[in-house]
């Protein structure tokens, strides 16, 4: 994939740079607003990982002013710690997801792969296919191999998301965000806790287990190798 | 010194320009009266003679010059020792009559001194102011009133316009600058306080003495104002030494780990294992940091823009159902009683993670194999949230305690959590203009958060 990097502070900007050129993407930087509005507007992009706060031009208006373009380009916004404020603006503006630095480089590039690899949003699947696995997305009906399993809505969520993201890693954060809506890390163990319900219901009784964890980054729902 | 200081206060100065200003109006005023009392003296005065000179022209062409004479020697001597005094002489400058010695006769309004009457002590200075006219060929009538009345009463306004204006200026000088050095000691006082403040000592205060006027208001605002600040800066102490005792424990343990790693390590294993765990130790620090922040900008308030009617009944669905699988699986129940449809105006965000903090503390003090239950209901138009557990509960003493920063309950600080999840919750309560009722729940521990509801359905 091609990325542009729009990010001042040189030294997380090698680190971005480095980790996903290490992960086989292409990755251009810019240091500054300007250049990076530059570099966005001229050249077609696989994804944009924008700063909020950068010289000249901030990434807000960078990502408004190419949005009025008509670049769909999907926008990852980077802000500082604490900014609760910064994920509603950011949205607003355009971006497609943000993360709060410092963060994790696991959950920088699974944020990255899911944005990227994001079905185009007119496609209305009604089915949902994972090797054996069968998510009926109008009846809210679960089958793997042709056996209904009984799914809690929660749980019914979190699988959905899972399938979606069929062969991507989820971090726990793009979890408690997308199926429970928490914008915060709780103390307990709520994504553990329920991803291992769902594993007791989806891969305990079959042989082989579809969904897998991933050390230090997530979990990964994908047919056995 | 303190002279300069004196002229540079304000009620001094003002003091003077008003003590020199209404001296002037006042100056102005009396000069103004006294040219007119003067004027109706001598108006008086001149009028009495004009009378008399036309009772005694009358007389002369009426009954002749012998009956005129004795009007006048009847006027001087009934009127002896008054001040009016006649003369009447023939050409030649014999006194026909009156109790003037003769002088050079002059016609119209003049005024005789006292060396013309032959007093020649007091000089050239007026003795008498009269008229003298000739009531024919060899008649010369002056008629006289003594001016020394004239001068003394002149003499009498004039001392009492000057005592009553010295007494003015002195009265607004003084007052002037006692005024000035009592607002100036007060002023000084406030002043020595705030200076000993800024040394450092916080514990002072300005001292509330004299009438209780705008300035002991002040002063009285003021010490208000200081003990709330000695109290902010009393917990902001707190909370740093605090902070600075959170993140050494992990820090500190961090280093051990490193170091011993560094010491005895060989295998790579090791290595990425004593790695792992200091992020992980880095983590927990950067988390801390990230609930700071995060309480100080729900504080600062800048949220309520975002405000929007909030569905509390499904925020409180979605916790209760989040953390009732956290619950089964530590063998305590979590148990949901919520009144669908609950609406209010907040922040979703915000309020999912009060109620989720509220859930987790309430698990994470509550034995295995008791009960927690979440209860979001209207009652009289409000609705109230409430999350009661069977546990060890607060003591009430400790209950206002606990939404401190970094507050704890267990002095050793070695239960997990930051300390920081109640000040979040009274953040975000005070955000949505309520606050966090902590009560007893016989045992255990009953945290309510009561809501205005607004747009309830």
């Amino acid at each position: 994939m091609k990325i542009l990097v729009i990010e001042d502070d040189t030294e997380t900007a090698a680190y971005i740079g480095n980790g996903l050129k290490e992960h086989g993407h292409t990755v251009d930087l810019a240091a500054n607003g300007r250049d990076g509005l530059f570099l966005a507007a001229g050249e077609p992009y696989d994804l944009m990982v924008v700063d909020r706060m950068l010289p000249e031009v901030d990434g807000l208006s960078i990502v408004k002013t190419v949005r009025g373009a008509g670049i769909e380009t999907p926008v990852l916004f980077l802000t500082a710690l604490g900014g609760v404020e910064d994920r509603v603006t950011g949205l607003d503006a355009g971006g497609d997801d943000y993360l709060v630095k410092p963060f994790a480089f696991s959950e920088l590039l699974a944020r990255v792969n899911a944005l990227a690899r994001r079905p185009p949003i007119a496609s209305a699947e009604v089915v949902l296919r994972v090797d054996d696995l069968e998510m009926d997305l109008l009846k809210r009906k679960v089958t793997r191999r042709g056996q209904l399993l009984d799914l809690q809505p929660r749980e019914f969520r979190l699988l959905e998301y899972l399938m979606r993201h069929e062969g991507q890693v989820v971090t726990r954060t793009m979890l408690l965000e997308h199926v429970w809506d928490f914008h915060f890390d709780p103390h307990t163990n709520v994504v553990e806790t329920h991803v291992s319900r769902l594993r007791a219901k989806v891969d305990k009784v079959f042989d082989t287990a579809l969904i897998h964890t991933v050390r230090g980054a997530g979990y990964s729902l994908h047919a056995p190798d | 010194m303190q002279k300069t200081r004196l002229l540079r206060s304000t009620p001094v100065r003002y003091a003077l320009v008003f003590g020199a200003s209404s001296t002037l109006v006042m100056g102005a005023l009396l000069a103004v009266i006294y040219w007119w009392m003067n004027s109706l003296l001598e108006r008086h005065l001149e009028e009495g003679i004009e009378h008399q000179i036309q009772v005694l022209r009358a007389d002369l062409t009426q009954d002749g010059l012998e009956s005129m004479l004795g009007l006048v020697r009847q006027h001087v001597k009934k009127n002896r020792g008054s001040p009016v005094h006649f003369l009447v002489q023939d050409r030649a400058g014999n006194v026909l009559a009156g109790d003037l010695p003769p002088i050079k006769p002059e016609v119209g309004w003049q005024d005789i001194t006292h060396s013309e009457l032959g007093d020649a002590a007091n000089g050239d200075r007026p003795a008498l102011r009269g008229r003298g006219g000739w009531f024919d060929e060899n008649t010369f009538v002056l008629v006289t009133n003594d001016t020394d009345d004239l001068h003394e009463s002149r003499e009498l306004i004039l001392r009492s316009f000057g005592i009553s204006l010295a007494a003015t200026l002195a009265l607004a000088l003084g007052g002037g600058l006692v005024i000035g050095v009592v607002l100036l000691r007060r002023v000084d006082a406030v002043n020595r306080t705030a200076r000993a403040i800024m040394d450092g000592d916080l514990s002072q205060r300005i001292p509330v003495v004299g009438p209780r006027d705008e300035l002991g208001g002040l002063a009285e605002g003021l010490n208000r104002m200081l003990a709330r600040i000695e109290e902010l800066m009393e917990s902001l102490r707190h909370v740093s030494s605090d902070i600075a005792h959170d993140l050494r424990t992990p820090l500190g343990r961090m280093r051990q780990r490193l170091e011993t790693c560094r010491m005895k390590t060989r295998r790579n294993v090791e290595y990425e294992a004593a790695i792992e765990a200091a992020i992980e130790d880095v983590d927990g620090i950067l988390k801390t940091f990230e609930a700071m922040l995060r309480i100080a900008q729900i504080e600062a308030g800048a949220r309520r823009a975002r405000f929007s009617p909030v569905d509390l009944s499904e925020v409180a669905e979605n916790v209760a159902e989040a953390f009732g699988a956290v619950a089964d699986d530590e063998g305590k129940r979590l148990v949901a009683t919520i009144e669908a449809g609950v609406i209010v105006t907040g922040d979703r965000e915000l309020l999912t993670q009060m109620l989720a903090n509220l859930t987790e503390n309430a698990l994470r003090h509550t034995p295995a194999g008791t009960r927690v239950d979440l209860c979001l209901e209207r009652v009289d138009g409000e609705v109230g949230l409430t999350v009661s557990d069977t546990g060890l509960g607060i003591p009430p003493e400790e209950r206002e305690r606990v939404f401190r920063r970094f507050y704890q309950l267990d002095a050793s600080r070695s239960t997990p959590g930051s300390g920081l999840g109640l000040s979040l919750v009274a953040a975000v309560a005070k955000l949505h203009d309520t606050a966090v009722l902590l009560e007893d729940n016989n045992p255990g521990l009953r945290v309510s958060v009561a809501f205005a509801g607004k747009m309830g359905v």
